[in-house]
C-alpha cells in the first residue's frame, strides 16, 4: 500500500536530488570543470523531447491507433540524420550572434525585428501552453492513480476537484518553484544553464530506465515475452485491428505526423533551448545524430507490449490507457516498479516543464516585455543602476504565469482530451516556426515581411482549426462551431476547412496551416524587399560558415561611444561581477588597456551589444547600445548611410570610369599628336638626311676629280678637260641645290620676300619661255606658247610666278627625248583666275608616283635609263609658291602619253 | 689573274672617277648603274671587291649586299659600302648585312684606293 | 576563427566523392523510404513473425537499422578524420 505521504516524500526527495545535481553542475561549471561538456550528456538533454506524452501518452495513443504513436519518434530520427547540416548551422549562428531563444533567432535573422520576436513569443506561449498543461495533467492524474492504489479505476476528472484538492495545482506550484530555482538563478542567458542541463540529462536516464523496467516487468514477468502478448492479442479481433496501419487516410496521417515531428524537434522552444542554446561544443551534434535516435528507439521498445498487455488485462473502459504504464505494475502488486514508474513519469514531466518554461521566460522577457518596457518607461530604466534584478523578476513571473495559464488550460479544457491529442496541438503550433527558421538559414532572400506573413497565416489557421475547436469541445464555445462552422458556413468548419474531409484534425490543421505558412512566406518574400539590416543579418546567418562570419556586424559599426558608457550600460543588465569579468577578458584578449583607451572601437561596441543580446535579446540590445552612442552609432539609419556611401562609391567609381574613358580619349589624341610629331620629326630627319645626300653626291664628284687632277698632273689634255668640266657642272649643281634648299626653307618658314605687283600673266609666260629657250634648243625640243588674246591683269609676285613656269619648263625638257620632244605652255584665263599648263610628250608619270610628285626629293628617277638631272626640289618649290599665292598645282599624266603640269592662280587685287 | 673590282653607283660622275681610280690602281674594273645590274655582273663573274653605293634606283645597296651574302658561292666577295648618308645607324646596318667596310662620301681618293687594296686577297705570287 | 591557412586538409577531404554530409543525406533518404508507403504498405500484412505482427517487427528493425547506419557513418568518419577538422567538413568552417 502506497501512502500519499510516501509518494510525496519520494517525489520531493527526487526533486531535491535533481536540484542537488543542478547545483553541483553549476558549481562545476563555475570552476571550469563542466560535467555536461560531452556528447552523451548533450544527447540525453535533447531527450527532454520525451515527456509525459512519451511516458504515458504513447501507450494511450497505441491503444487507439496501434503503430500510429510511432511517427512522433520516426520524424526526429530522420531529422537527426540531417542535424549535421541543419542543427550544427543553427548552433554556429547562435554562438556567433549570442542567440538566446528561437524567438531571438528568428527576429535576429530577419533584421533584428522586434515585431517578429514578439510574434514568435506569442505563438510559442499560446501554442506551448497545452503542452505544459499535458505534463501537469499527467503528473496529477498518475499521482491520483497511485494514491488510490489499488483502485485502478480512479481516473476522475481533475476538473471536478476543488482547487485546493487538485494535485495539478500543487504540481504546477512546485514546478514553477523548481523552474525558477533552476533557470533564473542568474542573468545572462547566453551563458549556459549547465546545472539545469545536467539535471535534465539525469532525468532522461531515469525516465528511460523506469520505462524499460516497467516494460520488462510487463513483458517478461506478467507475460512470456513479446510473442506471448501479441499472440494473445491476435485472438481478439478488436486488438488484432491495431496490428495494421489502417486504410489510405491513415497513411496520410502517418506521413503528416512524421513530417510534423521532424520539424518540431528543432522548432519547439525547449528543443531549441537544449540543442542550440545550451550546446557547449558543436562537435557534440555529431554523436547526437545517432545517440538521440537510439534513445527514442529504446524508450519506445516496450510501448506496444505494454499497450496490448493493458488492453488484454483491463476490461475496456475501466482504465484510461494513458495510465497503463502505472496501472499494470499496480495491478500486479509491484509497488516498487509502480513507484519507480511514477518517478520516471515525474522526470519526463518536470524535465519538459523546466526547460520549456525557462525557454518561454527568456523569450517573453527578451522579446516581449523588455522591448515594451524599454519603449514605455525609457527614462526610468535609463536611471536604474542595475536592471539585471528586474530581468530576473520578469522571468520569474513569466514562469509562474505560464504555469498558471497551463494549469488553467488543463483544468478548463484538457480534461476531455488524451495526452497525445493535447500535445499534437502544440506540435502544430511549434511547426509554424519551421519555414521561417529553416528557410532563414538557407535562403538569403527570405524577407522579414515574408516571415511575418507566413507566421501570422499559419498561426491563425492553427488557431482556427485546432485551438478554437478544443475550446468548443470543452463547452467554452458553442458545439455548432465545430459541426456547422463559423456563422453556420459549412466551408468554414474548423475540422473540415473548405470541405477537406477524411483527415485527422491534426493532419487537417497541419496541411492547411503549412500551406498558408509556406505559401505566404515564399510569396511575400519574393514580392518584398529586404531592408539594409535584413540583408546584413541574412548574410550573417546563411553564410555563417564563411571564414569572416564570426566578426559579424562589427564592420557595420562605426561609432564614437566611450568605453565608460558601454561599461555602464552592460553593468545595468549584467551586474557588476559579470560585467567586470567580461570587460577584463575582452581587454586581455584584445590587448587593450581600458585605463588608457576612452573611445570604444567598433569591436567593443559589437561585443557589448552581444553581451546585452545574451540578456535582453538582439533587438533590444541594439536599441540600448544605439542609445548610449546617442544616435552616433549604427542604427538602421547609419547602416543605410553606410550602404548609401557604398552606392556613392559606386557612383563615384562610375564617374571615375567615365573620366578615365575621357582620359583615354585624350591620351589617344595625344598619342596621335605624338605620332604626327614623330612622323614630322622623322620626315625632317629624312629631309636633312636626303639633303645631306644630295649635297654630298656632287661634292663627291668634285672632290674625286679634283684629287685625280691634282694627283695626276700628267693626264692628257682631253681627259683633263673632261674632268674639269665635270667639276664645273657638279659645282653648278651644288650651288643650284643650295639655292633651292634655301628657297624652300625660306618659303616654308615664311621668310621669303614677296614683291607683289600688277602683272600680265601672258607676258610672264612669254618671258619664262624665252628664258628657257636655250635649253629647248640644246635638246632640239619644240616649245609652243598658247596665250589668250586678251585677259585681266593679276596681282602677284612676278619673279615667283616666273620661277614656277621656268621650273616646269625645265622639268619638261629633262623628261623629253632629244629631238622628238614637244612641249606646250598654255595660258587660259578664267573668271576668277588663270591656269597655266606645261604639257610634254615625254614618258609620262606612273599613277603611283603622281600623289607624291610634289614632295621634296621625290624624283621620278628611272623614267629614263640615266638618272635625271635635278635636285628633286623643283616641284616642291613650285607647290610652295603656288600655295603661297593662293592657287593650286596638279599633274595629269598617263604612262607613255606625256604629262601636263598645271597650276591655277587667282587674279586677286591689291588691297 | 688580275684582281677585279665592281663599281656600283647611279651617279655617272662618281662611277667615272672610281673607274679611273681602280684602273689606275691596276684592277680589273666593271661598272653597274643600279642594283640589278650589279647582281647580274656578280653572277657573270664574282669580283674580289664590290664598291657598292647605298642609294640607288631599283634594288638599293643593302638589298644587293644581302643578296650577295645569301649565296655561299660569293663568300669571298668583299663588299665596301659607299654612302652619302653619314648617319651611324646606316653604317651599322650595312655592316650587319654583311658588308666588310664602309666609306662615307665624299671620300678621299687615296683612302678609297687603300681600302680596296686592303680588302684584296693577297696575290698568289706575293 | 581566421585559420584559413590551415584549411587545405579540410578542402582535400571535401574533394572526396562522398563526405559525411552526402552519406547522412543518403541515410535520411533511406529512412524516408523505409518509414513511408509503399515499403510500409508492403509490410502492412496480417502476418506474424516470431509471434509478433510483421509490421511491428519491420518498423522496429528498420528503425534500428537506420540508427546503426547513422552510427556507422558518424563513427567511421570520426575515425578516419580523427581530429577536430572532421567538424569542419564540407562547410569550411572551424570547430570552436
Amino acid at each position: 500500500m502506497l501512502h500519499s505521504s510516501t509518494i510525496i516524500v519520494v517525489s520531493f526527495a527526487y526533486l531535491c536530488l535533481l536540484f542537488a545535481i543542478a547545483y553541483w553542475g553549476d558549481k562545476r561549471a563555475d570552476q571550469g570543470r563542466s560535467i555536461i561538456a560531452n556528447p552523451y550528456t548533450y544527447a540525453l538533454s535533447i531527450a527532454v523531447y520525451c515527456t509525459s506524452w512519451t511516458f504515458y501518452g504513447s501507450v494511450g495513443r497505441a491503444a487507439e491507433g496501434g503503430i500510429h504513436f510511432l511517427p512522433i519518434y520516426l520524424g526526429p530520427t530522420l531529422m537527426a540524420a540531417l542535424w549535421w547540416l541543419v542543427l550544427r548551422k543553427m548552433v554556429r549562428i547562435s554562438k556567433v550572434n549570442r542567440i538566446t531563444s528561437i524567438a531571438d533567432f528568428i527576429s535576429s535573422r530577419y533584421g533584428k525585428s522586434q515585431l517578429l520576436g514578439g510574434l514568435v513569443t506569442i505563438i510559442a506561449v499560446i501554442g506551448i501552453m497545452p503542452y505544459i498543461s499535458l505534463q501537469l495533467k499527467a503528473v496529477s492524474s498518475t499521482f491520483t492513480v497511485l494514491l488510490n492504489y489499488p483502485d485502478q479505476a480512479a481516473t476522475r476528472d481533475v476538473a471536478q476537484l476543488p482547487l485546493l484538492w487538485d494535485t495539478g495545482f500543487y504540481v504546477a506550484l512546485v514546478l514553477a518553484l523548481f523552474s525558477i530555482l533552476f533557470g533564473t538563478r542568474h542573468i545572462d542567458a547566453s551563458e549556459h544553464h549547465e546545472g539545469m542541463v545536467a539535471a535534465i540529462a539525469f532525468e532522461s536516464v531515469v525516465k528511460l530506465i523506469a520505462f524499460l523496467a516497467v516494460g520488462f516487468a510487463v513483458t517478461f514477468l506478467m507475460f512470456d515475452g513479446f510473442g506471448d502478448i501479441f499472440t494473445r492479442a491476435a485472438e481478439n479481433p478488436d486488438l488484432a485491428r491495431l496490428f495494421h496501419v489502417g486504410d489510405i487516410g491513415h497513411y496520410g496521417d502517418w506521413i503528416a505526423l512524421t513530417l510534423l515531428s521532424m520539424v518540431v524537434i528543432i522548432c519547439l522552444p525547449r528543443q531549441f533551448q537544449v540543442a542550440v542554446v545550451e550546446n557547449v561544443d558543436e562537435r557534440h551534434v555529431r554523436k547526437a545524430v545517432w545517440l538521440f535516435p537510439l534513445y527514442l528507439f529504446l524508450i519506445n521498445l516496450f510501448v506496444l507490449p505494454i499497450t496490448f498487455a493493458g488492453l488484454l488485462l483491463f476490461p475496456p473502459g475501466q482504465v484510461n490507457p494513458d495510465n497503463f504504464v502505472l496501472a499494470l505494475p499496480i495491478a500486479h502488486q509491484m509497488e516498487g516498479i509502480a513507484l519507480f514508474a511514477f518517478i520516471g513519469g515525474l522526470s519526463a514531466a518536470t524535465g519538459m516543464v523546466i526547460v520549456e518554461t525557462i525557454a518561454l521566460a527568456t523569450m517573453v522577457c527578451n522579446d516581449l516585455v523588455m522591448p515594451v518596457l524599454l519603449r514605455l518607461r525609457w527614462l526610468k530604466l535609463q536611471e536604474r543602476k542595475d536592471i539585471s534584478g528586474l530581468l530576473l523578476t520578469i522571468r520569474r513571473w513569466t514562469i509562474v504565469i505560464v504555469l498558471f495559464l497551463s494549469y488553467l488550460y488543463v483544468r478548463l479544457i484538457g480534461g476531455s482530451f488524451t495526452l497525445v491529442t493535447i500535445g499534437l496541438v502544440s506540435f502544430c503550433a511549434a511547426a509554424q516556426f519551421a519555414p521561417a527558421l529553416i528557410g532563414g538559414i538557407f535562403w538569403k532572400g527570405a524577407t522579414q515581411k515574408g516571415a511575418v506573413a507566413g507566421l501570422v497565416a499559419g498561426f491563425l489557421i492553427w488557431l482556427y482549426t485546432l485551438l478554437l475547436p478544443s475550446f468548443a469541445r470543452s463547452g467554452w464555445l458553442p458545439e455548432t462551431f465545430i459541426t456547422d462552422g463559423l456563422f453556420g458556413m459549412a466551408l468554414l468548419r474548423p475540422y473540415e476547412l473548405l470541405g477537406l474531409t477524411g483527415l485527422d484534425p491534426v493532419t487537417h490543421s497541419l496541411v492547411w496551416s503549412m500551406m498558408a505558412n509556406i505559401g505566404c512566406y515564399v510569396m511575400v518574400s519574393l514580392l518584398t524587399q529586404q531592408n539594409a539590416m535584413e540583408r546584413i543579418q541574412a548574410t550573417l546567418f546563411v553564410d555563417v560558415f564563411r571564414p569572416s562570419g564570426e566578426h559579424g556586424s562589427s564592420r557595420f559599426w562605426r561609432g564614437t561611444a566611450t568605453v565608460a558608457d558601454l561599461y555602464a550600460l552592460v553593468l545595468r543588465f549584467l551586474g557588476r561581477e559579470r560585467t567586470e569579468r567580461a570587460f577584463r577578458l575582452y581587454a586581455a584578449e584584445h590587448k587593450i588597456d581600458f585605463a588608457k583607451v576612452t573611445q570604444a572601437d567598433p569591436d567593443l561596441v559589437n561585443f557589448s551589444e552581444r553581451l546585452l543580446a545574451g540578456t535582453i535579446g538582439a533587438a533590444s540590445a541594439r536599441v540600448m547600445v544605439a542609445s548610449v552612442a546617442k544616435g552616433e552609432i549604427v542604427g538602421l539609419h547609419e547602416v543605410m548611410e553606410i550602404l548609401d556611401e557604398a552606392s556613392h562609391v559606386i557612383a563615384y567609381s562610375q564617374k571615375l570610369e567615365q573620366k578615365s574613358a575621357e582620359l583615354e580619349a585624350a591620351t589617344a589624341e595625344l598619342r596621335a599628336a605624338n605620332e604626327r610629331l614623330k612622323e614630322l620629326d622623322r620626315l625632317k630627319d629624312d629631309f636633312i638626311s636626303t639633303v645631306t645626300h644630295e649635297l654630298r653626291t656632287p661634292l663627291t664628284s668634285i672632290r674625286s676629280f679634283s684629287e685625280i687632277l691634282h694627283d695626276n698632273p700628267d693626264l692628257d689634255a682631253g681627259q683633263r678637260q673632261e674632268f674639269l668640266l665635270i667639276v664645273i657642272r657638279e659645282s653648278e649643281r651644288l650651288s643650284r641645290l643650295i639655292n633651292q634648299v634655301l628657297d624652300l626653307a625660306k618659303i616654308e618658314a615664311g621668310n621669303m620676300q614677296w614683291t607683289f605687283t600688277m602683272i600680265d600673266p601672258r607676258e610672264v609666260v612669254h618671258d619664262a619661255a624665252n628664258a628657257t629657250r636655250q635649253l629647248f634648243k640644246d635638246k632640239r625640243i619644240v616649245l609652243e606658247e598658247k596665250l589668250p588674246p586678251d585677259m585681266p591683269m593679276a596681282w602677284a609676285d612676278r619673279d615667283r610666278v616666273m620661277q614656277v613656269i621656268i621650273n616646269l619648263l625645265s622639268n619638261a625638257v629633262k623628261f623629253c627625248a632629244e629631238g622628238e620632244g614637244l612641249v606646250q605652255v598654255k595660258l587660259e584665263a578664267g573668271n576668277d583666275g588663270y591656269e597655266i599648263c606645261v604639257i610634254d610628250n615625254g614618258p609620262g608619270i606612273p599613277p603611283e608616283a603622281q600623289p607624291t610628285i610634289f614632295e621634296k626629293f621625290q624624283q621620278v628617277g628611272d623614267t629614263l635609263t640615266a638618272k635625271p638631272e635635278g635636285t628633286g626640289l623643283g616641284l616642291a618649290i613650285c607647290r610652295s609658291i603656288v600655295h603661297r599665292l593662293g592657287g593650286d598645282i596638279w599633274v595629269r599624266s598617263a604612262p607613255g602619253e606625256g604629262a601636263a603640269f598645271c597650276f591655277f592662280l587667282p587674279y586677286r587685287s591689291p588691297e | 689573274m688580275t684582281q677585279s673590282v665592281l663599281v656600283v653607283d647611279d651617279e655617272p660622275n662618281i662611277v667615272l672617277s672610281l673607274e679611273f681610280l681602280m684602273k689606275q690602281a691596276g684592277f680589273d674594273v666593271r661598272v653597274a648603274r643600279d642594283g640589278e645590274a650589279a647582281l647580274k655582273a656578280v653572277e657573270e663573274s664574282a669580283p674580289d671587291v664590290v664598291l657598292l653605293d647605298v642609294m640607288m634606283p631599283k634594288r638599293d645597296g643593302y638589298d644587293v649586299c644581302q643578296a650577295i651574302r645569301a649565296n655561299p658561292a660569293w663568300n669571298g666577295v668583299r663588299i665596301i659600302m659607299l654612302t652619302a648618308k653619314g648617319r651611324e645607324i646606316e653604317k651599322e646596318k650595312g655592316l650587319a648585312l654583311g658588308a666588310d667596310d664602309y666609306i662615307t662620301k665624299p671620300f678621299s681618293t687615296r683612302e678609297v684606293v687603300d681600302r680596296v687594296k686592303s680588302h684584296m686577297k693577297p696575290q698568289g705570287s706575293a | 576563427m581566421a585559420r584559413a591557412p590551415h584549411r587545405s586538409p579540410a578542402s582535400l577531404r571535401m574533394a572526396r566523392p562522398s563526405g559525411i554530409r552526402e552519406r547522412l543525406v543518403a541515410a535520411f533518404m533511406m529512412g524516408l523510404a523505409l518509414f513511408n508507403p509503399p515499403l510500409l504498405a508492403v509490410f502492412n500484412a496480417p502476418t506474424m513473425l516470431w509471434g509478433i505482427p510483421l509490421l511491428f517487427v519491420y518498423v522496429f528493425l528498420a528503425w534500428l537499422g537506420l540508427i546503426l547506419a547513422l552510427a556507422l557513418i558518424i563513427e567511421r568518419s570520426a575515425e578516419t578524420e580523427g581530429d577536430n577538422r572532421a567538424a569542419t567538413e564540407g562547410e569550411g568552417g572551424d570547430a570552436p
